[in-house]
């Protein structure tokens, strides 16, 4: 994998998180796609296992830098990122996720699961939690479900990815 | 192996590095990369004041009658704030004034106005009491502020002021250089004379009078008046007689002020 340009992939999606991500919010404040659960997914399952699970702890820890569940508090979505992605990285040795359909499912899928277990750690440790648990758990992920799939292409192109960059649009399949 | 180390890393930051660490971590994170984070956060400042929300025209209405009132309300207060600037302007040159730093001004309104006496608004709740001194309160120079009379009742609420030019009023008080006290009597008719000045002084047209400082209620000589004209008493020749007038003019007075001593509760 190229890391040079996963450093910088990331590096512009934390930004992009933290800042321009909020222009694009629905229904309700804090109903957003979150760009980094997008990238996890998808190194957890192009990029080897290995790559992947150093790149689930490396998204983890930008993601805790730059959208920190609770403020001054690093570490939960770390730890929630790299669970989570180093388990799908290792089922996706025994499970194809080629569809879109399937794609989005494993997106929202791993979005409940990461935003719940980090909210159960910083509960561990923060003294008060603000939290919107329907916008966490639920309609963050369904928003990064539904433009997730579609984001892998440049992802896959920027990273250099066989089979997946543009060149290879034809080989998605929407069923 | 990787994956232990990764959470290792992940659990010590949670578990053991200290909030603040992980505070500064997160602030270094924003101020390397303040720049495009504040561009996003202009973009999306930009967006949130260009959406159109459409409003029911019911809806409409009842904001736009309760922005009227605001305004009138702001307006209102803006008068009232500006009217209070003014009177802490003047009590601040009040207080200024040598000798009354131990006297606390209390700004009256003049209610009703009468033949050598005032009704004022303001009594015993603001520590108004009988025998205090009264001064007018105009909008020119402290030094122009003139003893008018002294309270003679107190209510709650108000109080009544006797004027120097009332037939019962005698005010101790001394003329010009002199340092004798002498007793300055009402006449009513908006004047008030000397009597029994002894032949031996003499006493001059437009030579001030001054109150004299008495304990608790005055601590330096503030001027009444000024002295008209002194003539011989046609009854007794070996002693003047002093025909004062105010120094101000009482009867356009609106305001005046209550010389409170500082300990007074």
């Amino acid at each position: 994998m190229r890391w040079f340009r996963f450093a910088v992939l990331v590096l512009v999606a934390s930004l992009l998180q933290t800042g321009l991500v909020r222009v694009i919010e629905i229904l309700r404040p804090g109903v957003k796609p979150d760009l980094l659960l997008i990238l996890l997914v998808f190194f957890a399952l192009h990029a080897s296992s290995r790559e992947a699970i150093v790149a689930s702890f490396a998204i983890g820890f930008a993601a805790d830098l730059s959208n920190p569940v609770v403020s001054r508090l690093m570490g939960p979505r770390m730890v929630s990122f790299g669970l989570f992605g180093a388990l799908l990285a290792d089922l996706n040795s025994t499970l194809s996720v080629r569809r879109l359909l399937y794609q989005a499912v494993t997106i929202f899928l791993m979005g409940f699961l990461t935003a719940g277990l980090s909210w159960l750690l910083a509960f561990l440790r923060a003294d008060r939690l603000s939290v919107n648990l329907a916008a966490a758990l639920f309609w963050q992920p369904l928003y990064s479900a539904v433009i997730g799939p579609f984001l892998f292409l440049p992802f896959g192109w920027w990273m250099r990815m066989p089979g997946r960059g543009p060149g290879r649009l034809r080989r998605f399949r929407w069923r | 192996m990787l994956f232990a180390w990764g959470m290792l890393v992940g659990l010590t930051f949670l578990f053991l590095v200290p909030r603040e660490a992980a505070g500064r971590l997160q602030m270094t994170y924003a101020r390397v990369f303040h720049w495009p984070l504040a561009l996003g956060n202009g973009m999306v400042r930009v967006q949130a004041t260009t959406q159109v929300r459409n409003v029911n025209p019911r809806e409409h209405e009842a904001v736009l009658q309760a922005n009227q009132q605001l305004r009138t309300q702001s307006l209102n207060l803006q008068a009232q704030l500006q009217e209070a600037y003014g009177r802490i302007e003047k009590l601040t040159k009040l207080r200024a004034q040598p000798g009354l730093e131990q006297m606390q001004p209390i700004p009256a309104r003049v209610i009703m106005p009468m033949q050598d006496e005032l009704t004022i608004n303001q009594g015993q709740d603001r520590g108004v009491a009988v025998g205090q001194y009264v001064l007018s309160f105009t909008d020119t120079l402290l030094d122009h502020q003139c003893v008018i009379g002294v309270v003679s009742d107190v209510s709650a609420r108000g109080a009544r002021v006797r004027l120097i030019t009332d037939a019962s009023s005698h005010i101790p008080v001394t003329v010009g250089s002199f340092t004798v006290p002498w007793v300055l009597d009402g006449r009513g008719e908006g004047g008030g004379r000397i009597a029994n000045v002894p032949d031996t002084y003499t006493i001059r047209a437009r030579d001030a009078v001054y109150a004299q400082p008495r304990q608790g209620f005055l601590d330096v000589p503030v001027v009444v008046g000024e002295v008209v004209r002194s003539r011989r008493d046609p009854d007794r020749p070996i002693v003047q007689e002093i025909t004062v007038r105010p120094m101000c003019d009482i009867a356009a007075l609106g305001e005046v002020v209550v010389l409170r001593p500082v300990s007074t509760p």
